[in-house]
């Protein structure tokens, strides 16, 4: 409890300057005389970033606290501070502070008066309370206040360094030549990062491209019969070893275009995708393929290739939604390019616990940690329901059966409508064929056997 | 442009103290989005200083609105809406108007002028402070009030912080009368001084809005009998005309 008995403008500004999702702060502004509280639920949304006609447009007013209490555990938020609190009735109070054990949340109760009435007293007497002043306060997070200035490049914005043109053999070292170090530092990071990624994902797919390789040499065996003579049986294991080859190869291909498209989904720049798919070319090479690229036809793909990204900024759009069907649906489908029916077939166990990555047809896909927060809530809220591993992510309205592909267009055209971003409906131009052909890809195996190495 | 008491004709803007104060303190309130009070009582030109300090102060968007007495914050959310959209709906509860509110004052930096300040409770009070304070809007606040204003605001601990600016309005002094009124109309012109002070303290008191009662009757009273400016026989008939003058400073 936070005690400014003089109201003044000074503490109100040092609270409100305290809110930083980020960095799970939160800071609500109570509308005045709410004796039932209801509306406090509402600010609460508010507070956690959710746009002021969220609750009204999304029809969710009325369920505002149990989304505040999704959205606190989703973001997560560990220090909800809540200005005048004196004007809450011991009722709001007591809820409040329920609320915030729930949800693993430190409480900070802002009161502008010298004391609270007798009521709020007894109802917070309950619980273990500590007086502190504002000078403490500020004391506890001095940098956290009046930082107007923008964070610096991560390496992450849309300032990503030109690079040379030279071939994924010199490339690197190219760029430690050309580039200040700065911007090579920035590129390096993004190269090693791709090459760790990569290198991770063929590891576990070791044994997928051994057993190519070896169906390769058996298809490739040189026949040791003069013509006609060759036993049928012969003839025809080779003929299955290369029909088998041609269709493992060709899954094989369709993953990994898929692994590109969810690669490069966050690119800020055509120079990023093409330092990227440098790194992909080297790693490749480690395993016994060759990643041609033909950076004119990359440069002519263009940027995200019209693709709607979730970058940083659509997050925050994202989170303006209160509904956590909406901000799941929307962040994976721009995150990892899946349609309704992909996202309608998803059980919670095909996500981590953290939302960090989302396994969909196989592939472990990432999900950026700026939008982690919006699929969270889902599998926050789909826990509250006692859903277990098994339970679809979207769940339909009878019990254990999943939502219609129908439903998940539906709940990714209300994120469109109300974050007003751009989300695809299908996924028809990450066809790994067309993908590859429009950014100048062609994969082939080259006469080695891959590493030995145990998957990651 | 600010529009003189009864449109007064040829009625010149006098640059008072108050009244420069005002100007300084509405261009201050709009570049800080802060919350300021005009204050005095009435006639003194307050509202006369606030609408020509907006009116001069460039890319100013202001939105003036008053309400009754001892309002609800219902009927203050209403009428904020309603004044800054012009299409409010009535069937909104308060709620939801603040929430029509917040999104409206958080678009473009404004000045909200609240007249008549003195007329809210400290619900309403609370409730301004609540829209101002919010993260969401960005609108500078302004409560212009009559009498007993500043001692209902300065009741309220929430404001003595907040108050980035404070004009005072008061009658002017007989000194100041002498100084001002030959610029305020050409009627005054080359007029002796103690008819000034006579008509000041039979009629003025020093308040603008009984000098502009008085310059209009007067005016036509001169246009009347050919005269082209104030002699005692037209104070006399003036005073007459409303009923032997405004009784006391």
């Amino acid at each position: 409890m936070v005690f400014d008995p003089a109201d003044t403008l000074a503490c109100m500004r040092l609270v409100a300057g305290l809110a930083d999702l980020d960095t799970g702060r939160a800071v609500c502004h109570p509308t005045p005389a709410d004796p039932a509280g209801t509306w406090l639920g509402v600010d609460l949304l508010v507070a956690l970033g959710k746009r002021l006609d969220a609750p009204t447009l999304e029809r969710s007013s009325t369920r505002a606290w149990p989304l505040a209490g999704v959205w606190l555990r989703a973001e997560p938020i560990r220090d909800l501070l809540v200005l005048r609190a004196h004007l809450l009735t011991p009722r709001t109070l007591g809820r409040l502070v329920v609320l915030g054990q729930q949800c693993g949340v430190r409480l900070w109760l802002i009161v502008h008066r010298p004391a609270l009435r007798a009521a709020q007293q007894r109802t917070l007497d309950q619980t273990g309370w500590q007086t502190m002043g504002i000078a403490d306060l500020h004391r506890r997070w001095p940098t956290a206040v009046h930082q107007s200035d923008p964070p610096p490049p991560t390496g992450d914005d849309d300032c990503f360094p030109a690079v040379p043109g030279a071939d994924f053999l010199v490339f690197r070292a190219a760029c430690r030549q050309l580039l200040d170090p700065d911007s090579f530092a920035q590129v390096d990071r993004c190269y090693r990062d791709t090459m760790h990624q990569l290198l991770a994902w063929l590891a576990d797919r070791t044994s997928l491209l051994q057993t190519m390789h070896r169906a390769d040499l058996a298809a490739r065996r040189d026949p040791i019969w003069p013509d006609g003579d060759e036993p049928s049986s012969i003839r025809v294991d080779r003929d299955r070893a290369r029909q088998s080859l041609a269709l493992a190869w060709d899954s094989f291909t369709n993953l990994v275009a898929g692994r590109l498209v969810a690669l490069t989904t966050t690119d800020h720049a055509p120079a990023q995708t093409l330092v990227r798919l440098r790194a992909v070319q080297a790693a490749f090479l480690r395993y016994g393929l060759l990643l041609n690229l033909d950076p004119t036809m990359l440069a002519m793909a263009g940027h995200r290739d019209g693709r709607p990204t979730l970058t940083p900024q659509v997050a925050t759009r994202l989170r303006g939604c209160c509904t956590p069907r909406y901000t799941a649906a929307a962040a994976l489908a721009l995150a990892t390019g899946a349609d309704a029916a992909d996202l309608a077939g998803l059980h919670l166990g095909a996500l981590t616990g953290d939302a960090a990555v989302v396994r969909l047809d196989g592939q472990a896909l990432p999900i950026p940690t700026h939008a982690r927060s919006l699929v969270r809530a889902l599998l926050i809220q789909r826990r509250d329901q006692h859903a277990n591993a098994n339970a679809y992510l979207f769940a339909g309205r009878a019990p254990g059966r999943r939502a219609s592909d129908d439903t998940i267009r539906r709940l990714l055209e209300q994120a469109t409508l109300h974050a007003g971003v751009a989300i695809p409906g299908t996924r028809n131009v990450h066809r790994p064929a067309a993908w590859f052909a429009q950014h100048g890809l062609t994969l082939t195996r080259l006469p080695v056997p891959p590493p030995k190495v145990a998957p990651s | 442009m600010a529009r003189h008491f009864l449109g007064l004709e040829g009625a010149m803007t006098v640059p008072t103290e108050a009244f420069l104060l005002t100007h300084r303190a509405v261009s201050d309130l709009h570049t800080t989005g802060a919350m300021g009070v005009v204050h005095g009582e009435a006639g003194l030109g307050k509202t006369f200083a606030v609408d020509d300090a907006l009116a001069r102060c460039e890319g100013v968007q202001a939105c003036a609105v008053s309400f009754p007495s001892r309002p609800s914050m219902r009927v203050v959310a209403l009428g904020l809406l309603q004044a800054l959209t012009r299409a409010a709906s009535l069937e909104l509860n308060r709620f939801q108007a603040t929430q029509q509110l917040l999104e409206e004052l958080g678009q473009r930096h404004r000045v909200v002028v609240v007249d008549e300040a003195q007329r809210l409770n400290r619900e309403c009070i609370e409730y301004l402070r609540h829209l101002h304070d919010h993260p969401a809007t960005t609108f500078a606040l302004l409560l212009v009030g009559g009498d007993g204003c500043w001692e209902v605001l300065s009741r309220e601990p929430m404001l003595r912080s907040r108050i980035y600016r404070r004009v005072t309005f008061r009658p002017l002094t007989n000194q100041e009368v002498l100084r001002m009124i030959g610029d305020y109309h050409p009627l005054y012109h080359s007029v002796p001084d103690e008819l000034v002070l006579f008509v000041d303290d039979h009629f003025g008191h020093g308040n603008w809005r009984n000098w502009a009662a008085f310059t209009h009757s007067a005016a036509t009273l001169c246009r009347r009998s050919g005269r082209d400016r104030l002699d005692e026989d037209v104070a006399r008939n003036v005073f007459a005309l409303h009923g032997g003058g405004v009784a006391t400073r």
